[in-house]
């Protein structure tokens, strides 16, 4: 029985070792979007689908790949071109697929997709992640991202961003566990595909008029009545419903201080192509929770931001029925204002260590937002410049940057100004500088 | 017109001048009076006018079909796959002919060749008929056994196509044989995808394919009752050029579910074949084995080449006319129906198998078109059937079918491995 007790610990004391000298090498999907790496990504494929991906990559044919990060490989993984008008043939903005396999459900740090943004549509290439990180820290919900260089076969094929994919793993993030201690992620989400301007107006009864735009992620194989059905109920309601009884009505469908909250921060970003866009509504995920009927717009797809400094505050809100009815409730509005001023507020935040960290290198204190661009600029530039496959000249993306910089420094002025013009005219001459 | 179009019309004027001048020798001498032109209405509408005849024929059937399996996208429940009119003829002794088209927009021309027997040991047909590949495939669809081909013969081997074939019967008509040299490779290996070049890069080669077979009956001329001497022994094989892209061989279901993908290939796609068939009276028991390798040279993730793409299949079936008509030369009932009889009655039971994968097998299997190895898919189907002939024209066939898939992810009944299907046809043939 000794002998028996002591090659028990033996075998303990063996167990334990070996255990803690295993290398700490596992890699996360946390990992993968910190933002303050700049990630590598390496695609093995054959070099006749890399050329035919680029060559026709108005497809969405899927070819073959192996990934690796950081030491971990995947194979048997998928990837295509992506996009709607970033599509390249030069640069391809790529989705990674691990679990298309007949074979069994793949993932790769936790994902079961992966996007590559190509970073085509903005020359400074920050816009996105920018915007993101805002939402962010406006608190509400945004994919997670990280700037990346690619290679395929070895050969560096530009830099990226890695985007988060907008998933059920999204969700379980996002949302956590519901009232029930599920997580919530079962619910019917839904990816707004542009097809043509639409602001939210019913489109009458016909499901297949909102199957045509909103196309489903989850629950796919259920009847178009179930899945379309409740979503045109919402719709139906932002139109029909009473002026009077709008918000209450409205309250069974959507969180509509949230919704406020969204298009606020968006208005901020002088995002042009949201939920207010210039031509619609525009890249966000529609998510319907587990047994109910509300509903909550997911952001996606922030390129267009940053259009202006002096982009309105107002734009779309007229043309938008859900912002049109929205506006004329003193307690909606009240929330958009607010969260503007809280947004512009927080765009210029600085630490007082921050503070003097700059005043050390000579500078006035920076905002968050300038800081962060000038350390995105830091972390991308030289692979920004190696980048010959980008839609854009290095003297565009200085440019680009620079007007970034300055967008961070002059926005928040011009928002405080059009905000106090509408909420408190009466100190808007204190606040808005004396116009020329 | 294309040049490979050319080509194959020198081939056919080739072939109608050695026609003509073996016309020659059998023409009548010039003294002789003109034939007289006849109808005649045999077994099918005929014309005739000595040695010149034009026979009129016409197939048709229907079926009605139950399965587990989706059959949205495979006619639905209720089918009329083929209906079919053609003629056969003959201009001289040793000239015939056949044309054949299916009533459809889709591929509709089936039989379109003219053949010169220039020997008994020597016959040269051209145009566009079955690669001499499989005894499935080659017997035509009114004479199965069964309702369906088998898997062999609808995937593996490569059916119809445009070119020129030697055949005959030599050693006492013990041996027949066929070779020939043809277009492409036959409608079911035919490429789907479109071939793509790099700048600079020039097309591949054509992908030209021969194909022979020969079929031994080695008891002809022994003793013994004939009956029992009906063994046919056979061999084939085929070989040609597919250019890369995803066009291997793929695998469907009998009602059209895809099962198994093609994957990426590059180089020669070579077929073998072996069949034996012995129709002892009113039995048959007939089986096969068929394989074709697909080369996928530089198709790996790193441009290398990889192992073999292997599709297998083989077949055994059995059946027995009850009321005791011969097997052999195709069934005529004795005493058809609503002529003091009831037709002919048979029935038959038939196991077949087919499979997908890579010559390589060891390590980890995947089943991305660019693996290596492949993580393979197969599947198993029995057949039971009866089969009612009610006269020389028309049939009733009657099949039970279970289709049997190895990985559940890639079945054609989705979440299930294995499903049944029922299928009762009508069929008429002239």
């Amino acid at each position: 029985m000794r002998t028996m007790r002591t090659l028990s610990a033996v075998g303990l004391f063996l167990v334990l070792a070996a255990s803690a000298t295993r290398p700490v090498s596992s890699q996360t999907a946390d990992d993968l979007f910190d933002s303050n790496v700049l990630q590598r990504l390496d695609l093995t494929m054959n070099s006749k689908d890399w050329e035919k991906l680029k060559a026709n990559f108005q497809e969405n044919t899927y070819y073959t790949v192996t990934v690796a990060y950081r030491g971990q490989t995947i194979r048997n993984a998928w990837v295509r071109s992506r996009g709607h008008g970033s599509r390249s043939g030069i640069k391809p903005g790529l989705r990674l697929d691990y679990n298309r396999n007949a074979s069994g459900p793949q993932e790769f740090l936790g994902l079961k997709s992966l996007v590559l943004d190509n970073l085509a549509q903005d020359s400074s290439g920050m816009h996105e992640i920018l915007a993101t990180k805002f939402f962010e820290r406006m608190g509400l919900p945004a994919m997670r991202e990280a700037f990346t260089q690619l290679y395929v076969n070895n050969k560096f094929a530009g830099l990226y961003a890695v985007v988060e994919p907008v998933d059920k793993r999204y969700l379980a993030r996002i949302f956590g566990e519901n009232e029930e201690g599920n997580v919530e992620n079962d619910g019917y989400l839904y990816e707004y595909k542009w097809k043509y301007p639409y602001l939210l107006t019913d489109l009458g009864s016909g499901l297949e008029s909102y199957q045509d735009i909103f196309e489903a992620k989850t629950h796919e194989s259920d009847s178009i009545s179930k899945l379309y059905q409740p979503l045109r109920f919402m719709i139906r309601e932002i139109n029909d419903s009473r002026d009077d009884m709008f918000e209450a009505n409205m309250a069974k469908y959507l969180d509509l201080p949230l919704f406020m909250r969204h298009v606020a921060v968006q208005s901020l970003l002088a995002e042009w192509d949201g939920l207010l866009g210039y031509a619609g509504i525009n890249n966000f995920y529609l998510y319907r929770f587990e047994k109910k009927d509300r509903y909550q717009f997911l952001l996606w797809d922030a390129d267009n931001t940053f259009r202006a400094i002096d982009y309105s505050i107002f734009a779309g809100h007229d043309e938008n029925v859900l912002m049109r009815r929205a506006m004329k409730f003193n307690g909606l509005r009240s929330t958009y204002y607010n969260t503007l001023l809280a947004a512009a507020q927080s765009a210029e935040e600085f630490s007082e260590d921050e503070a003097a960290e700059d005043e050390k290198l000579g500078l006035s204190p920076r905002g968050w937002m300038e800081r962060e661009v000038d350390r995105l600029y830091k972390l991308i530039r030289p692979t920004m410049r190696a980048d010959t496959f980008k839609p854009f000249s290095n003297d565009e993306f200085e440019d680009g940057v620079a007007f970034m910089k300055q967008f961070s420094r002059e926005r928040v002025p011009f928002v405080r100004c059009e905000v106090t013009k509408v909420t408190n005219p009466s100190k808007a001459r204190a606040i808005c500088p004396p116009s020329e | 017109m294309p040049m490979r179009d050319m080509k194959v019309g020198w081939i056919l004027l080739a072939l109608v001048g050695t026609a003509v001048c073996a016309a020659a020798q059998d023409a009548p001498p010039p003294s002789e009076p003109k034939p007289k032109v006849r109808f005649v209405w045999n077994d099918h509408p005929s014309i005739r006018a000595g040695v010149f005849r034009l026979d009129a024929h016409t197939q048709w059937h229907a079926d009605s079909r139950r399965s587990e399996q989706d059959l949205a996208d495979a006619g639905k429940t209720y089918q009329t796959e083929l209906k079919r009119v053609g003629v056969t003829g003959r201009i001289t002794h040793r000239i015939d002919f056949e044309v054949e088209r299916e009533l459809r927009r889709h591929n509709p021309w089936r039989n379109v060749f003219v053949n010169v027997e220039l020997a008994r040991a020597l016959e040269v047909r051209a145009g566009k008929f079955k690669m001499p590949f499989s005894h499935e495939e080659l017997t035509g669809i009114t004479h199965l056994d069964f309702v369906y081909r088998t898997q062999l013969a609808r995937i593996i081997a490569p059916a119809r196509e445009v070119g020129v074939m030697a055949h005959g019967q030599i050693v006492k008509r013990t041996i027949e044989y066929q070779a020939g040299w043809f277009r492409h490779d036959g409608e079911n290996g035919a490429l789907r995808e479109p071939i793509f070049l790099l700048p600079g890069e020039s097309p591949p080669k054509a992908d030209r394919s021969v194909a022979a077979r020969a079929v031994v009956e080695p008891l002809r001329h022994a003793s013994g009752p004939r009956d029992i001497r009906r063994l046919y022994l056979g061999v084939a094989a085929t070989w040609s050029h597919v250019p890369e892209g995803l066009n291997s061989l793929r695998g469907k279901s009998l009602f059209g579910s895809k099962f198994f993908e093609p994957v990426y290939v590059l180089g020669y796609r070579r077929r073998i074949g072996a069949e034996a068939m012995w129709l002892p009276g009113p039995a048959g028991i007939k089986a096969e084995y068929a394989r074709s390798n697909e080369q996928r040279s530089r198709q790996g993730l790193l441009d290398d080449d990889l192992s073999d793409f292997v599709t297998k299949g083989w077949y055994v079936s059995g059946t027995w006319l009850v009321t005791g008509e011969r097997k052999d030369g195709g069934v005529e009932p004795r005493k058809p129906l609503f002529q003091k009889g009831f037709g002919a009655v048979e029935v038959g039971a038939r196991y077949d198998t087919i499979s997908f994968g890579s010559v390589l097998n060891q390590g980890i299997a995947f089943d991305n078109p660019r693996a290596d190895p492949i993580l393979g898919n197969s599947q198993n189907t029995w057949t039971v059937g009866v089969n009612w002939y009610l006269n020389k024209w028309g049939k009733v066939v009657v099949n039970g079918i279970r289709e049997a898939f190895e990985d559940t992810g890639r079945t054609a009944i989705p979440g299930k491995r294995s499903g049944w299907s029922g299928v009762f046809r009508l069929q008429f043939a002239m």
